[in-house]
């Protein structure tokens, strides 16, 4: 399981390379937008600790996670939207 | 296909990665509706395999969680001014790295749960802590420079409330676990990452606002990765490798002067 999570987050950043290299300047708020919302990501993190955390503080704090991490997910996508206005 | 791994899961896995890969091939266009819109889809699909693969022991408080932030993140999205989302995205990259934190100092606390503990000795498994010091101390990075940004472009009043608010709770929650006895390794990571985040930052601030949110991207995007091989999830891995990778070549790219026009100067654009 290591092995292929290692497989796919090393083509990840091979992928993820290119498309910094090949980013221009002028259309960097693309890349900064859905950068933001897939760090938004840590969101499905948090909603695996709240649900298997055993104890109370683990749980909380995996829901707290969930809380900012959809506020950002939310909020990011709203922003996105209107970045691309003229 | 992997031992032990559900086919359906690994399917899934696998659309969620496209997306998420296709959302910033997308962006390399400008089309930043659409590939916002491909990577939520991705987030989507991330999060309803979650939750099919998962024994959800407290779906009302998930569901409280979701429903709340979602509509506190619609608001502050929809209802803040054009000129200030940049700074916007800078306090959403400062919650994904406090997120990150919090979900460490979860982790730490019910490791078993995990199983992140080492059988023979009841200790946490040597690569289970280097990759939860590694994600909270990224988290601390992409908190502590987001903050940096946001003292550093907004002076109102609402900026430098929000920013001590947050740095109160991380405060706090650091505090709560210093009585745990095995704080020192955790919060050595916090703290290095705080330092080190709220440092690159300056540096990065030199060259613009836009190169800066893209390397405080970058960092939460290792967080992400970090705590992806903590629970065994390739959709975290491809989302964290991604924003990470792309995040931080871009801003380095800028910084050393490669074109630092256009993002750089964040007061003309949005």
């Amino acid at each position: 399981m290591t092995l292929f999570l290692l497989i796919s987050f090393l083509a990840a950043c091979a992928f993820g390379l290119v498309i910094g290299w090949r980013a221009r300047p002028n259309e960097g708020w693309a890349l900064v937008a859905v950068a933001q919302i897939l760090c938004s990501a840590v969101m499905i993190g948090g909603l695996i600790v709240a649900a298997e955390a055993g104890s109370m503080s683990a749980r909380m704090l995996g829901l707290a996670a969930v809380l900012l991490g959809s506020a950002s997910l939310c909020g990011g996508l709203a922003a996105a939207r209107r970045l691309d206005r003229p | 296909m992997i031992e032990g791994l559900d086919p359906t899961i690994a399917i899934t896995w696998a659309l969620a990665a496209l997306l998420f890969g296709l959302s910033l091939w997308v962006g390399l266009s400008g089309r930043v509706r659409q590939s916002a819109h491909i990577a939520f889809a991705g987030m989507a699909v991330l999060g309803a395999v979650t939750l099919y693969s998962h024994d959800v022991m407290a779906m009302p408080q998930i569901c409280a969680a979701l429903l709340a932030g979602s509509a506190a993140g619609l608001l502050l999205g929809r209802s803040i001014a054009k000129t200030t989302l940049p700074a916007l995205l800078a306090g959403f990259l400062a919650q994904t790295g406090l997120a990150a934190m919090l979900l460490d100092l979860g982790l730490w606390r019910n490791p078993h749960a995990f199983g992140l503990l080492d059988d023979r000795t009841d200790g946490m498994l040597p690569d289970a802590a280097i990759a939860m010091g590694l994600g909270a101390g990224f988290g601390a990075m992409a908190f502590a420079g987001a903050m940096t940004i946001l003292w550093r472009r907004m002076r109102r009043i609402e900026q430098p409330l929000f920013a001590s608010v947050s740095l109160a709770l991380a405060g706090a929650f650091c505090w709560a676990f210093r009585a745990d006895g095995q704080w020192a390794w955790l919060g050595g990571c916090i703290g290095v990452g705080l330092a080190a985040g709220h440092g690159s930052a300056k540096w990065v601030l030199a060259a613009g606002m836009g190169p800066a949110l893209a390397w405080v991207g970058g960092m939460a995007g290792w967080a992400v990765a970090a705590n992806a091989f903590l629970l065994e999830n390739m959709g975290l891995a491809v989302a964290g490798g991604l924003a990470g990778a792309a995040g931080s070549l871009f801003a380095l790219r800028l910084c050393v002067g490669v074109g630092r026009k256009g993002l750089a100067d964040a007061g003309r654009h949005p």
